[in-house]
Parts: structure tokens; sequence; C-alpha cells
């Protein structure tokens, strides 16, 4: 018997589109497979964003920054291609994942760094420097 | 107008259908992380405050012949911090999961992490040899290997000629 999984997120998808108004948080993308839990935090020299990204290899996370907005995405497989029997419950999501955020115009993009721990990913996101002060110009 | 009803109606079913799998879905796995601040600094209370009660631990039960297989996803844990416990047919797995201190001050924008202490429960379709049982964690998600007690081990029965 081959398993058949039901994805009750799809309702939700259709229930979005019919209502679109209703539910406005674009960070998470319609159209991957589910979307990891973040924390963001501003500092006074830098953004931290962590991101619970459990059971995904590094190699399979790609950050990318464009035009002002960062995005998250990856793909959670399977641990085990043989792995189709047996089972009693899943719960757990595999496939694409994808989060965006638009950044504010004052973080240096050449200085994101990112570390993966235990399935926690931490995205530093340092501040540019100052940029310079508007210039007055006098009106004679 | 009678578009509309059928449009609205058909919307209706659609989020109790929604509603339903969800609660199906993760009504398990949806797993109470409780906290205490005692001693921790303002910036880890702060993110305890704001952080969610309720994380999603979601797990994988998958049984063979000769074992059953539990995979849980509990990211940013300590592998000391996480305790097994087997009482029977019922998987237990507790710990708490930390804030990680190393960054400085600052306030949070966005807070949908769950940290705390949490227990969650899991049936196991068959009875297991517990003293047995390998645990391994890697990349946040908790691997267990329960072999199966010799009773519940399926056994292949030959059948004779007459």
């Amino acid at each position: 018997m081959t398993l058949m999984r039901r994805n009750p997120w799809t309702l939700f998808d259709e229930f979005n589109r019919m209502f679109p108004a209703l539910t406005d948080d674009e960070s998470r993308v319609v159209g991957s497979h589910w979307s990891p839990a973040v924390d963001i935090k501003e500092e006074d020299e830098r953004f931290v964003i962590r991101a619970d990204i459990p059971g995904v290899a590094p190699e399979d996370i790609e950050i990318s920054m464009e035009e002002g907005v960062l995005t998250i995405k990856g793909e959670r497989k399977h641990e085990s291609e043989e792995e189709k029997e047996g089972y009693h419950r899943i719960e757990r999501e595999h496939g694409t994942f994808m989060r965006r955020f638009t950044l504010p115009k004052n973080v240096d993009a050449e200085q994101i760094a990112a570390t993966s721990k235990d399935g926690v990913v931490e995205l530093t996101l340092p501040k540019a420097e100052k940029t310079a002060e508007p210039k007055r110009i006098e009106v004679h | 107008m009678a578009t509309l009803r059928d449009n609205l109606g058909r919307a209706w079913d659609q989020v109790q259908a929604g509603w339903n799998h969800l609660v199906q879905k993760a009504s398990d796995a949806l797993t109470r992380f409780t906290s205490s601040d005692d001693g921790a600094d303002e910036d880890t209370r702060t993110l305890l405050r704001l952080s969610p009660d309720w994380g999603l631990l979601a797990a994988e039960v998958r049984e063979t012949d000769k074992d059953v297989r539990v995979r849980l996803e509990v990211p940013g844990m300590q592998p000391g911090d996480i305790e097994v416990q087997v009482h029977g047919k019922l998987l237990s797995v507790s710990g708490e999961k930390q804030v990680q201190r190393e960054s400085d001050k600052g306030h949070y924008h966005v807070t949908e992490c769950a940290y705390g202490r949490f227990e969650r429960q899991i049936a196991l379709p068959a009875d297991v040899d517990a003293d047995a049982t390998d645990a391994d964690y890697q990349s946040g998600v908790l691997t267990l290997r329960l072999p199966k007690a010799s009773s519940a081990r399926a056994r292949r029965i030959p059948i004779n000629r007459a």
C-alpha cells in the first residue's frame, strides 16, 4: 500500500486566493510547502534573524539578497528514499520552504553572514555606516 | 446573489474542512512550552516573554519488522538537554530549549520560535525494548530506533505440507 498524503494547507491557500486581503503576510510565500518560524531582533549595530529549520542540511539552504529583499529558501528532503511504508504518523513537512523579508535600507548586503547549528540558522545583518548627512543648501 | 451565497457557502465548507485537517494534523504536534526566567538576563527575559507558549514539534513514527523509528523535530537543543522515556507503549520526549546567549541588547520585531521546557508524548505502535533504544540528534532532528520487544516481532510461520 502506498501512503497517500493530504496537504491540509492547500485548503488555506485556496481560501487565501479567495480573500487575499485577509492574509497579507507576504513573507510566507504561497507555492512553497512550508515556512520556518523566525525571530528577528534589532541591535544597535546589526539585525539578527534566527530561523528554526530542523532536518535540512546547510547545503540545501539558499540565502540571497536582491533589491532589498532577503530570501531564505531550500528543501527538506526525505532522509531515505526507500522508506515508503510502515508509517503510523507523519506530521513533518517535506519539500520546499521559503520566506522573504524586506530589509531596511541601512543593511549592508555585502556583510550578511549565516551560520547553522542544530537546525537553527542564524543570520547577522550588519547595519551600514551611517550615510552622509543630507547636504544642506543655503539659499542666498 | 445566489452565486455569492454559493461561493460563501463553499468557502465556509473549505474553511471547516481545512480547520478539521489542521486540528487533526497539528493538535498532537502542538506542544506547550513553559519558561522559567529565574536568573536570566534582561534580553533573555524579554524574548521569553514575547515568544509563543506553543511550538510545533513535528514527529514521524514508522514501524518496521524489527523496530519502531521515531523522528522528532526539536531544533536548537543541546543533546544533553533532551530526555527520552518509555512507559509501556508511550514514548515521552522532554527537554528545555534555551535561548542562545551570544548577542547584545536589542529589541525584537518578530518572535515566532518557542523557548522553554516542553514534553511531548507519542503513542508507539508496538511494545519495545526500551533499554536497547538508540538515539541520535542531528540538525535539530531527534532520531530514535526502538527495537521491538520479542513478543511484538512479526514471526514468519512456516506452513508444512500435509
